[in-house]
């Protein structure tokens, strides 16, 4: 059970950051990149080529030296579509940011608290 | 970036860090911070613990080194599981392991409130066993 007071603080601390200028960009490129038509195609062509390729190597069904260029390709084509750049520039300030506030964070309570916040994955 | 878009950019970042500062004086105020700030006082105080630390990370970075040559033995290896089993047996140990748990859970908890609140990860995702 969360203290009252200390949900309370992460709420209000949470709700200033996503007011502060590298959130509120981050989420205007989300929504450009959303908006995009040509940037979401490209984007579902990817997903389901990789899925496909991923799904024949599960299933030791062979897959050709064609078909992974064709891939590396794509992947070219997404990373450099302007929506998709504009977006993970964003997205890696944003993590800059949020890397500053988690030491001020680690330095007040003299413990690393990105480290605790952790969960490991399974 | 213009000069005035930085200006605006700093300010933003002194208040965030404000905030940030604002957050962690609420957190240190808890009862699970407490306890976990208690437990490691009197770990650094207990010279029983500390010496029993010392002996563990010492084995353990033998262990690690001789995995890395290749020439570890399985000897070495029940050494540092005793090592382990001692320290565990240890009350502050014990009392400061479960009190860092504790404070996990809590941090774990909030990260999650304000990852909700801004759309994205306030903490970076740790990778599990496989990297």
């Amino acid at each position: 059970m969360l203290d009252p007071r200390l949900e309370a603080a992460a709420r209000e601390f949470g709700t200033r950051l996503a007011q502060t200028r590298p959130l509120r960009e981050l989420h205007e490129a989300q929504e450009h990149l959303a908006a995009d038509e040509g940037a979401q195609r490209l984007l579902a062509e990817w997903d389901q080529k990789q899925q496909e390729l991923l799904d024949r190597q599960r299933t030791g069904r062979p897959i050709t030296q064609a078909e992974i260029e064709d891939l590396r390709q794509l992947r070219a084509q997404v990373q450099n579509h302007p929506a998709v750049q504009a977006y993970q520039d964003r997205e890696q300030q944003v993590q800059l940011y949020l890397a500053d506030l988690l030491a001020v964070i680690s330095e007040e309570l003299e413990v690393d608290f990105m480290a605790l916040s952790q969960a490991a994955e399974p | 970036m213009s000069r005035d878009e930085g200006v605006s950019t700093r300010a933003d970042m002194a208040e965030a860090q404000e905030a940030a500062r604002q957050f962690a004086a609420i957190l240190a105020a808890t009862s699970q911070y407490k306890a976990f700030a208690l437990a490691r006082q009197q770990l650094q105080h207990d010279a029983e613990a500390q010496r029993a630390i010392q002996d563990f990370q010492r084995q353990q970075h033998y262990v690690q080194m001789t995995q890395m040559w290749g020439t570890v033995t399985e000897a070495d290896v029940q050494e540092l599981r005793r090592l382990h089993e001692a320290l565990m047996r240890i009350p502050t140990v014990q009392e400061y392991v479960h009190s860092q748990e504790e404070l996990a859970r809590t941090c774990q908890a909030v990260a999650h409130i304000i990852s909700e609140i801004i759309g994205t990860d306030f903490v970076p995702h740790r990778s599990g066993c496989c990297g």
